[in-house]
């Protein structure tokens, strides 16, 4: 079979067929499952991480550690569960080491993981000279992604899990390893938060557009 | 509804789990009560962007950087396939090594056991041999001019029962002896002197016990 005729094939079987491939030694059909999954990968650990090669660096190994243990997936969770375990545990391995480490080395994470407990809001650009102005969607991403980012990281990670990455409550609670009337409190808490950041752009908007 | 309630629900409608009595519930409060309409809409608007969040990209050097690792690391699983019949030959070599070890040291031990124990050692071990031939059955008969020196037997001394009571410093014990004179005789010296060692020191040795029986009175 040609590597184009496999590579064909390989796209339309689920992603655990392909681990289970994997682990029997076909080492193509791991393509397939990073080209699937790297992109939301990222952005997750991005939103978590908030430093983007941060976040290239933990997915990098998460898919080196999902490779190198292809063989103890079980069929009994997700592929996409499992990887975002893997995902999770070194992210708080990640932010433990960081929060042990000296201050000196935590510049970068001083930015809010200290005072994300004051959920301040987002730093709204000075239209003083533009009262008119109406914010551009460039923007609105910007401030959006920096909303999520003020989420104190206690509800941070579930609640991009459910709203930004769109998993179940169970696959939630599967992959963070807290029981499900945690998360269904984490992601309401989390949702409370985004919405008091963003109160002030979306009065602002709502007021541009009314 | 209340304002509780009605806020309640608005973070649960995103959930895609709105059940139609409640949501009908919501739309009535919300048509009735301004502020909560207008969080309402706040909030809509909020999640809306969220969803139209774009997906950020990792940087064009992701995938050939994962390859590189990925490829790697089976090279390094290759070459641990390709060492694994090492560890064979490496016990073999070894077991080898300890029997040699094992070997040499015994020798080196009869070597210092040989020099230390001197000359007279070595034919000793040497005339092993003969040593430890086999005896004759039948005992070789002495020539006629052997004289046989007599054999001594220790001699046994018959065992008295009851023991002899010791004796020591001359004074002995048992009725045999009359009990001390009266003291108006202790007062006496001079029979004081003649009460002190009349008996031989000889002859209390010989005493024996139990006493022989007394002699008869003499009438």
């Amino acid at each position: 079979m040609s590597a184009r005729k496999r590579a064909a094939t390989d796209e339309g079987r689920s992603d655990e067929d392909l681990i289970q491939a994997v682990a029997r030694g076909e080492k193509a059909a791991f393509d397939v499952l990073v080209q699937r999954h790297k992109v939301r990968l990222y952005n997750y650990l991005l939103r978590l991480l908030r430093d983007p090669s941060d976040a290239e660096e933990v997915t990098q190994e998460t898919f080196v550690r999902a490779y190198v243990n292809a063989d103890k997936y079980r069929t009994v969770a997700k592929f996409s569960t499992w990887l975002y375990t893997i995902a999770t545990n070194l992210v708080r391995n990640r932010i433990r080491k960081l929060r042990a480490a000296p201050k000196i080395f935590s510049i970068s994470w001083g930015r809010g993981e200290d005072e994300e407990e004051e959920r301040g809001g987002i730093d709204l650009p000075d239209d003083g000279d533009l009262p008119d102005r109406v914010l551009e969607k460039g923007e609105v991403h910007r401030l959006v992604a920096q909303g999520i980012e003020r989420i104190p990281s206690k509800y941070r990670e579930a609640f991009v899990l459910r709203e930004v990455n769109h998993f179940t409550y169970e696959e939630i609670s599967a992959i963070t390893g807290l029981k499900l009337g945690t998360v269904r409190s984490r992601i309401n808490r989390g949702r409370g938060h985004f919405r008091q950041i963003m109160e002030p752009l979306v009065q602002r908007a709502l007021g541009d557009t009314e | 509804m209340n304002c509780r309630n009605a806020r309640k629900h608005l973070q649960e409608r995103h959930d895609d789990v709105p059940s139609s009595q409640k949501e009908a519930a919501l739309q009535e409060h919300l048509s009735a009560c301004a502020p909560c309409s207008r969080l309402a809409r706040e909030m809509d608007l909020a999640f809306e962007w969220l969803r139209a969040l774009p997906d950020a990209q990792p940087t064009e050097s992701f995938d050939w950087r994962l390859r590189l690792r990925l490829s790697k690391l089976d090279q390094e699983s290759q070459a641990r396939l390709t060492l694994e019949p090492q560890p064979v030959r490496r016990t073999w070599t070894l077991q080898f090594a300890v029997s040699a070890a094992l070997a040499a040291g015994v020798v080196l031990v009869a070597g210092l056991y040989m020099l230390r124990s001197g000359p007279e050692s070595g034919p000793r071990l040497v005339k092993t041999p003969t040593q430890t031939a086999p005896l004759p059955v039948t005992p070789a008969q002495p020539p006629a001019s052997f004289v046989q020196s007599p054999v001594q037997t220790p001699v046994q001394t018959p065992v008295q029962w009851p023991r002899p009571v010791p004796v020591r410093y001359g004074v002995p014990l048992g009725p045999q002896h009359q009990p001390l004179p009266a003291p108006s005789i202790l007062g006496d010296p001079s029979a004081r002197e003649g009460l002190v060692n009349t008996v031989p020191v000889d002859s209390i040795r010989e005493l024996q016990w139990p006493p022989p029986p007394p002699a008869p009175p003499q009438r």
